[in-house]
């Protein structure tokens, strides 16, 4: 079975996948607005406890949100520990500690926003966001394109791995020279193959008739009142919240 | 670890978001409405267009490897820029930079529209110029290629610098300083990675040619020639207006004076006593005078290179229609 990713897949399974995606936009969307607006203190720690409540919530196990936010993480702490240094020549030593705490409140900011965009990310399938978009009126040529990438990249992927798997059991990892060779045929055999792929897939469906139009379904699951009602009601309190704890 | 340049969400300040967003949108618009064109043409058509785009997006997913022994991803931009063109890459990539927020986490909602700027504008675009350049000039096309993968590279990582070191100067030195800062530091990961990526490319593209039959125009050397239309040249024009006039707006306190001011400010504070040696032997009647003569210097340059490119994009339509011809 191919996957496209971790995510994808817990966005097509968790207890939320059937709410309305309008209720988990309002929800994660608000949360990371409110990383970026609300003063930098309590305002992170308030939207990263609720993205953790949240996966609790949704059934999404914290070690995959953890095992997610590893890779952002990197960028987040040397971005904060550069903006914590300050350089000057000619004084000594030239490199000297001065904005902790700007540092600490970007990295607060961006583990909080990226928490809450990884939230996002991890209840609303891509499919059922495309399909909104083009009933929201996002220009049918970005919508169809996008669908039609996502259904081709787990084949993609899939065909990668393969490929991958045979180049290594004939060694092709050996080393650095062998290695950037097998990655460079891998690159160029991916491109080949996309071609292919699509020639393959025109004939296929022009056999069956296709005359381009791309469907984009949504499963129309109702709103839910009591979800939204509660996201707002904790948005407001987590905004109220701490812009009066961040001015006392 | 794995190291991307994906500004990451909550990075930026939501001025700063807006701004880059803004930036990227003309690019982003042209390059849907190319993708438009090339639809409308046919049905299958929409599955090349759509299987390029996920050939994009499974580019970035290729482990490369890297000195340091742990593993890294390409950007990918370069060789698919040889590939499909600059336009079309700019609509793939946005969709595929949405991907990785959407499908891995790398980078944002809010700092999307950076993202793209960074990666799907200014890297696409670089890698064109700098493959159509190498091509003309005599390089083969893997070699042209697989030095403009590089220099995108390079190119993308300079502007997500500058995209950082804007949004968070340093209190001390300034936006320089803090760029200086950016750059040094990303540069140990970053410069190493162009490198890898400028051979792969090159190497997948020497693959490409020596090895498959495929009909690509850009393998083939058959890119369409022919004049740009009035508003994709407007829309240019827009995204340049706008990226000169944002600073002004951003750092509107910010003091206007030319380097000679600061010269002569560093030679006081370091001896105030000086006296120049020499004085100009002409100086002129007013300043009014002496910015027409600016503005006429300018308009003199421009009017050459004007006639330079002009003379050359004849010279090149005259060669293409006397092949066909032929």
């Amino acid at each position: 079975m191919a996957a496209i990713s971790t995510i994808d897949t817990i966005a097509h399974t968790n207890r939320w996948s059937h709410h309305h995606l309008g209720d988990k936009v309002v929800w994660a969307g608000g949360l990371v607005a409110a990383a970026l607006l609300t003063p930098v203190w309590p305002g992170a720690l308030a939207v990263t406890v609720c993205v953790l409540c949240s996966c609790a919530l949704a059934g999404i196990p914290l070690r995959v949100l953890f095992g997610i936010l590893r890779v952002p993480l990197g960028f987040i702490v040397s971005g904060a520990v550069i903006t914590a240094i300050s350089l000057t020549p000619g004084r000594w030593p030239p490199i000297r500690l001065t904005e902790l705490g700007a540092a600490a409140a970007l990295a607060g900011r961006g583990i909080a926003g990226t928490a809450a965009a990884a939230l996002l990310a991890l209840t609303v399938p891509v499919p059922e966001l495309l399909a909104r978009a083009r009933r929201v009126g996002v220009p049918a040529v970005v919508c169809e394109v996008a669908i039609l990438m996502y259904r081709m990249i787990a084949v993609s992927l899939e065909r990668l791995r393969w490929q991958r798997l045979a180049q290594e059991n004939r060694l092709g990892y050996d080393g650095l020279r062998r290695s950037m060779r097998s990655v460079a045929a891998l690159a160029a055999a991916a491109f080949v193959g996309s071609i292919t792929h699509a020639q393959r897939l025109a004939t296929g469906l022009g056999a069956r008739g296709f005359d381009g139009t791309v469907w984009l379904l949504d499963d129309g699951a109702p709103h839910r009142p009591r979800f939204l009602a509660g996201a707002v009601s904790m948005l407001a309190l987590v905004v109220v919240g701490s812009f009066l704890w961040g001015a006392s | 670890m794995i190291f991307a340049m994906h500004i990451a969400e909550g990075f930026l300040p939501p001025v700063w978001s807006l701004l880059w967003t803004l930036a990227a949108a003309p690019f982003v618009v042209a390059g849907f409405r190319s993708l438009k064109r090339r639809i409308d043409d046919g049905v299958d058509a929409k599955l090349a267009t759509a299987s390029s785009g996920a050939f994009c997006f499974v580019l970035s997913a290729l482990k490369i490897p890297s000195v340091t022994g742990s593993c890294s991803h390409p950007t990918g931009v370069g060789l698919g820029t040889t590939l499909i063109g600059p336009l079309p890459m700019t609509a793939l990539g946005s969709i595929v930079l949405l991907f990785q927020a959407m499908l891995l986490a790398h980078g944002g909602f809010t700092t999307l529209g950076a993202n793209i700027f960074s990666m799907a504008v200014v890297g696409p675009w670089v890698a064109w110029w700098v493959y159509r350049a190498g091509t003309a000039g005599g390089l083969s096309m893997s070699l042209a290629g697989g030095i403009a993968a590089g220099v995108s590279a390079l190119a993308t990582y300079c502007v997500t610098a500058v995209q950082l070191a804007l949004a968070h100067p340093d209190p001390v030195s300034g936006v320089g300083g803090s760029l200086v800062e950016f750059l040094g530091i990303f540069a140990l990961t970053q410069i190493p990675l162009s490198v890898v990526e400028a051979v792969i490319t090159a190497l997948a593209l020497r693959w490409l040619s020596a090895r498959s039959s495929l009909d690509i125009p850009a393998l083939t050397g058959r890119v369409r020639e022919g004049s740009l239309p009035a508003r994709r040249v407007a829309w240019s024009l827009a995204g340049v207006v706008l990226l000169v006039t944002a600073p002004l707006v951003a750092r509107s306190g910010a003091e206007w004076a030319g380097a000679d001011a600061r010269a002569i400010g560093t030679v006081t504070t370091i001896d105030p006593g000086y006296q120049p040696w020499f004085e100009g032997w002409w100086t002129p009647p007013s300043g009014e005078v002496a910015s027409f003569l600016f503005a006429l210097q300018a308009a003199i340059g421009a009017g050459v290179v004007g006639y330079v490119f002009g003379s050359r994009r004849r010279d090149a339509r005259s060669a293409l229609t006397d092949t066909s011809g032929s």
